[in-house]
């Protein structure tokens, strides 16, 4: 389209002045990027005026504490204009506003080395006063997508150092909680008592490479504009968009140029694009789950057997090939994805047997209600292979606001959800079943096994990975047996961008606690 | 005001009336209760509704007093204007059909004068030659335009001009964006990017409404064809077209306007449906959403507003009819 | 048009109707799969075993396409049957009894002022979108404009000279519109039927296409909502199996009701056409 491109080479063209005039200026007053330890940037990508993210729904206001938590799309975003202590590249965590930290003996708390001349976007510099002061308004009002129960307390050892205090020791630390949690600035947050309800134009200063511009919430679109001087560099994208699409456009507007990424988990896209001398397809890891949640609180499902004979019922290869339309990953009776570092291999698995379901069920036949989304195509797989052992299933599609929230409340049978998180640190089957899952996608699951509680409380404490790993691969045998969650398969992420505006990166277990999305940040610095 | 205006008035204000009440009655008076519908498991008739979302909507319905009550509660909020808050948007339900009025309108107004210009034409060009080939063909292309549901013409544009030959956009009413210039240059500019994004949808309300106009201005024609005083006219040397133009075509006129009327609430839902297709961000997009997260006040805000709407619209043509056909001498027979 | 080539036409209508209908009565036999059942692989272009290819999740199109046809005519001719009886019992009743009259004919007005599709978005909403629901929804709400045409037909007869007679007799309100009035109605009724009929195709398509379809039934409505849901839909190489069936059926059921009810018409009642009289369009 004629007109897109004209404002995009305008952008571009004023982009590289700007740049310029910035470049001309700098050395005198902006900041110096500091050595950023062992992982450089990958080779620098070139200038790009602007990029548009096409999501699937609006994500709230872009602040820590109004931030949707309906899927990762709100988290992500934010991580463009805040910064979290640490963040991750395709081998593992890297340091990011602290240059370095050290981890006490006992694991009950992080002296964190702060980079030098940070500065929010408002000019404020970003001291270790901000980053107490971020932990202790924390412990008070939650960071929407990961609260921070074992945070005890904060303090401020010299003007770059500060010594993160936790009530107990917490092996997910780095990765979940650092690398997670935006750090806010003080000088704006120390004055709001009521920050869900806040709405001063300084909510949204962040230290982050992006500055919030507008929001207009019925179209969920969104607006950021490159911090020149941010203490990382200046970002190489220099107007950053996000934006609703509705499903069935999703793809065909990447391609007629109406978007730069956008989402797909339908493998044929591959086939699709394969062509397409312009577009490219990134595959993420399976990192998305596909799961029946449990309620083993009435019957019949409060039957073990019940429950396994679902499992041995349903043809999951089928399933995952059939919806996925690629090759299909089948999800581990115990939760953790095979093909990731803390699966357990030698775990009860549940091929495909009718027969044994059949036996299991004792030939009474069930009726059992499943709530999906209206345009999941599961239960249509899921019904034949359920009726074939005498499983009548009753599909009650409503829309995924709605199951969130019955989910939360208890009152379903079986509902099918299909979120992220599964691929970072494995603190999350501890959190599915202790109610402090964030991500509401992955909320509601019931599971009161006195035995599990407790080894999830034990590995969150343990830091020896020889000790954690066998706890861990402990839970996983439980879940393996209890089925409180039914997995059904794991999809990848399939990203169709256009390789001239958009560098997607791997990031070790997916971004912050297990999210595949392919826009991390690291490539928006040049060298 | 004449006699007759102050009554076609009067009529109006009484279905007003009773629109209001049958915004009242109709959750009440519908088999099963939305609230408790998800209270027992393994219902398949019902869909279970939250306990927030119950909540909410029994403040909403004001469920805790009396009938009365309800309906004294009902009427209040309505003359303050709150029509209450929007579970799934989290938004008061009156901004949000505000923000979205303007889309509806514009799409379906533009739509249904487009569709009256060019039925009325294409049914004098078909009627006044009844039975002929140009009568036929034009009789079975509208019978099978008839015969399309207003989302299947659409789709069919959509994959057509917006896909296979991307002359137009995927979607949306507006480049998204774009600052808006308030200069005369800028809102030209924005005026002309919000026409390119509608034509479709426009064009697919076109197709399905101008069907019954084509049908009505061709009997209205056929009629008066054989008329006495149209012998009188061409034995006078008019030319045909001239005959057409200066005399048949005001007797078109009332019978039009009565069908224009009549089609307002049809084109509404067409309107709906193809806003869904093209996701213009008007009512029916939020009428789609509201559907699929059963939120109930904004399907009651949008049934009210559009009955009214519609309502209103009639009066005025009607109001126009009553102007018409009293300064038209009686209709040439 | 010569008479032959009229008859031709009527003929050919009236076999074309006899088909859907039967095609719909005899869908368990006719399917060669169950519809929900997984029938082979997922988008497999027509072939000999998949005479229309099959759809997202494997199942066979033609099972589905005769069976979504089975049950857009059950939900047209159930709301048909009762409109029809709706429209009949209001436009007697308010024919014969003033009283009546006087309640019914303001409902009929209001309801026919009403546009239709947000009444149905709120109504089918609140009831749940489930087959007999959505039947009753689509009666309730259709019965009002042939009430007035049934209604003045019972006026104009009940001037005639046989029911002046009838009454001077003594016959009861009740027998005058059992006996007399009503049969001077059934000239209407086939047109009615027919025109209900195709407005519940065209409504049911419509509210499936948003949504409101009932989940647990194929009808040609959801066959395309659920094309539609797809986001690659437009760049399978099979999707015009996938659209075009659905979408012909639509029109083949629309077209045929149609062209049914205007011959119906013109056998029954030529003279009752009055030119420059709108001719109901819709229900």
């Amino acid at each position: 389209m004629s007109r897109n491109l004209t404002r995009r080479q305008f952008l571009q063209g004023a982009a590289g002045l700007a740049g310029a005039a910035v470049l001309s200026g700098c050395g005198a007053t902006g900041p110096t990027p500091t050595a950023i330890g062992p992982t450089a940037p990958p080779a620098g990508p070139r200038p790009v005026g602007l990029l548009r993210f096409a999501w699937w729904t609006d994500v709230g206001p872009p602040t820590p504490f109004q931030i949707s938590t309906t899927g990762p799309g709100g988290a992500v975003l934010l991580s463009l204009i805040f910064d979290t202590l640490t963040w991750k590249n395709a081998q593992g965590i890297i340091p990011w506003l602290a240059s370095s930290w050290e981890a006490a003996p006992d694991g009950t708390s992080y002296t964190f080395h702060l980079v030098e001349g940070v500065h929010w976007q408002d000019g404020q510099p970003l001291t270790a006063d901000d980053v107490k002061f971020s932990f202790d308004y924390y412990a008070h009002h939650l960071y929407r997508w990961m609260p921070t129960p074992m945070v005890a307390a904060a303090e401020v050892l010299g003007p770059q150092q500060v010594r993160v205090r936790l009530t107990r020791p917490y092996a997910a630390f780095l990765e979940d909680i650092a690398g997670t949690v935006p750090l806010i600035p003080r000088h704006v947050w120390e004055a709001v008592a009521d920050p869900a309800k806040y709405q001063g134009a300084d909510a949204t200063i962040g230290s982050g490479p992006f500055r919030f511009v507008s929001h207009d919430e019925a179209a969920g679109a969104y607006r950021l504009v490159a911090d020149p001087v941010c203490w990382r560099g200046r970002p190489t994208v220099a107007e950053w968009r996000q934006f609703t699409v509705p499903p069935e456009s999703r793809v065909e507007i990447v391609r007629q140029g109406g978007a730069d990424v956008s989402l797909s988990s339908d493998a044929s896209v591959r086939d699709l694009l394969a062509g397409d001398p312009r577009l490219r397809v990134f595959e993420t890891a399976p990192l998305s789950i596909v799961r029946l949640v449990v309620n083993p609180t009435r019957p019949p499902l409060d039957r073990k057997e019940v429950r396994q004979a679902i499992l041995y019922a349903l043809d999951r290869q089928r399933i995952a090939e059939t919806v996925t339309r690629g090759p299909a990953i089948v999800g581990s009776a115990g939760v953790v994805p095979p093909e990731t570092p803390w699966y357990n291999p030698t775990l009860k698995q549940y091929p495909y047997d009718p027969a044994r379901a059949r036996a299991l069920l004792g030939g009474q036949p069930l009726i059992l209600t499943l709530l999906a989304d209206a345009s999941a195509r599961e239960p249509d797989l899921l019904r034949p292979m359920l009726a074939a052992v005498g499983i009548t299933l009753n599909v009650q599609t409503v829309d995924a606001a709605t199951r969130a929230q019955l989910l939360t409340e208890g009152t379903f049978q079986l509902a099918l959800t299909t979120h992220i998180g599964v691929g970072g640190d494995p603190d999350y089957l501890r959190r599915w079943y202790a109610g402090e899952e964030m991500n509401t996608f992955a909320q509601g699951s019931i599971f009161h096994n006195a035995t599990y509680a407790a080894l999830g409380a034990q590995q969150a404490a343990t830091l020896d990975p020889t000790q954690r790993r066998a706890l861990v691969f402990r839970m996983q045998e439980i879940l393996a047996e209890e089925l409180p969650t039914i997995v059904l398969y794991h999809r990848r992420f399939y990203w169709v961008y256009d390789p001239a505006v958009f560098t997607p990166a791997p990031t070790a277990g997916g971004l912050m606690n297990g999210i595949p999305f392919p826009d991390n940040k690291l490539t928006l610095f040049g060298a | 005001m004449s006699r007759a205006a102050v009554r076609l008035l009067i009529r109006y204000l009484l279905l007003a009336g009773g629109v209001i009440l049958l915004n009242f009655l109709i959750p009440r008076l519908l088999p099963g209760d939305p609230l408790h519908v998800g209270a027992a498991e393994g219902l398949d008739s019902g869909l279970p509704l939250p306990a927030t979302a119950q909540a909410q909507l029994r403040a909403y319905y004001h469920l805790d007093a009396p009938l009365a009550g309800q309906l004294g509660a009902y009427l209040g909020d309505l003359a303050r204007g709150d029509l209450g808050w929007s579970l799934a948007a989290n938004a008061p339900v009156g901004q949000l059909l505000l923000d979205r009025l303007p889309w509806t309108l514009g799409l379906l107004l533009t739509a249904l004068l487009i569709a009256a210009a060019t039925g009325t034409a294409l049914g004098l060009l078909a009627g006044w030659a009844p039975a002929g080939p140009r009568d036929r063909v034009l009789v079975a292309l509208t019978a099978a335009l008839a015969a399309l549901p207003e989302f299947l013409i659409a789709i069919g544009l959509l994959l057509v001009f917006a896909i296979t030959l991307r002359w137009f956009p995927l979607l949306g009413g507006r480049t998204l964006f774009v600052e808006d210039r308030t200069d005369l240059l800028g809102r030209g500019r924005s005026a002309l990017d919000i026409a390119w994004h509608l034509t479709l949808p426009a064009a697919a309300l076109v197709l399905a409404g101008t069907a019954g106009f084509v049908l009505i201005a061709r009997d209205v024609t056929v009629g008066i064809r054989q008329a006495p005083w149209l012998i009188v006219a061409r034995a006078k040397g008019l030319s045909e077209r001239q005959i057409a133009v200066r005399h048949a075509l005001p007797n078109l006129a009332l019978p039009l306007l009565t069908y224009f009327g009549l089609r307002l609430g049809a084109v509404l839902g067409g309107a709906l449906v193809v806003e869904r297709v093209f996701h213009v961000p008007g009512l029916g997009l939020l009428g789609y959403e509201a559907i699929r997260a059963r939120d109930y006040p904004v399907l009651q805000a949008l049934f009210l507003l559009s009955s009214l709407g519609v309502l209103l619209a009639n009066c005025g043509v009607e109001l126009l009819y009553l102007r018409l056909a009293r300064r038209q001498p009686a209709l040439h027979e | 048009m010569s008479e032959a080539l009229r008859l031709a036409r009527e003929g050919a209508v009236w076999v074309l109707a006899a088909a859907l209908v039967a095609a719909a009565i005899g869908a368990p036999l006719l399917a060669p799969y169950d519809p929900g059942l997984l029938a082979g692989p997922p988008f497999a272009p027509p072939s000999p075993t998949y005479l229309l290819g099959t759809n997202d999740v494997g199942q066979d199109l033609l099972s589905q396409l005769l069976y979504g046809v089975r049950t857009s005519l059950l939900v047209a001719g159930s709301v048909a049957l009762l409109s029809t009886l709706l429209s009949w019992a209001v436009g007697l009743a308010a024919g014969v009894s003033r009283p009546a009259e006087a309640v019914l004919m303001p409902l009929v007005e209001l309801l026919l002022a009403l546009p239709s599709l947000p009444l149905y978005m709120l109504t089918v909403t609140l009831v749940g979108p489930s087959l007999p629901h959505l039947v009753l929804m689509l009666a309730l709400l259709s019965w009002p404009a042939f009430a007035r045409v049934v209604r003045s037909v019972v006026i104009t007869e009940r001037a005639a000279p046989y029911v002046e007679a009838a009454r001077a007799l003594g016959a009861t309100r009740r027998h005058l519109a059992w006996q007399h009035l009503l049969p001077a109605t059934l000239d209407v009724l086939p047109t009615k039927l027919i025109l209900t009929v195709r407005f519940a195709i065209f409504a049911e398509a419509t509210l499936a296409f948003l949504g409101l379809g009932d989940p647990a039934t194929i009808s040609c409505g959801t066959m395309l909502s659920r094309a539609f849901d797809d986001p690659l839909l437009f760049n399978r190489p099979v999707w015009p199996w996938l659209v075009l069936p659905p979408a012909a059926a639509i029109m083949a059921l629309v077209l045929t009701a149609a062209w049914m009810s205007r011959a119906l018409e013109a056998r029954l009642a030529p003279s009752r056409r009055v030119p420059g009289r709108p001719r109901p369009v819709d229900a």
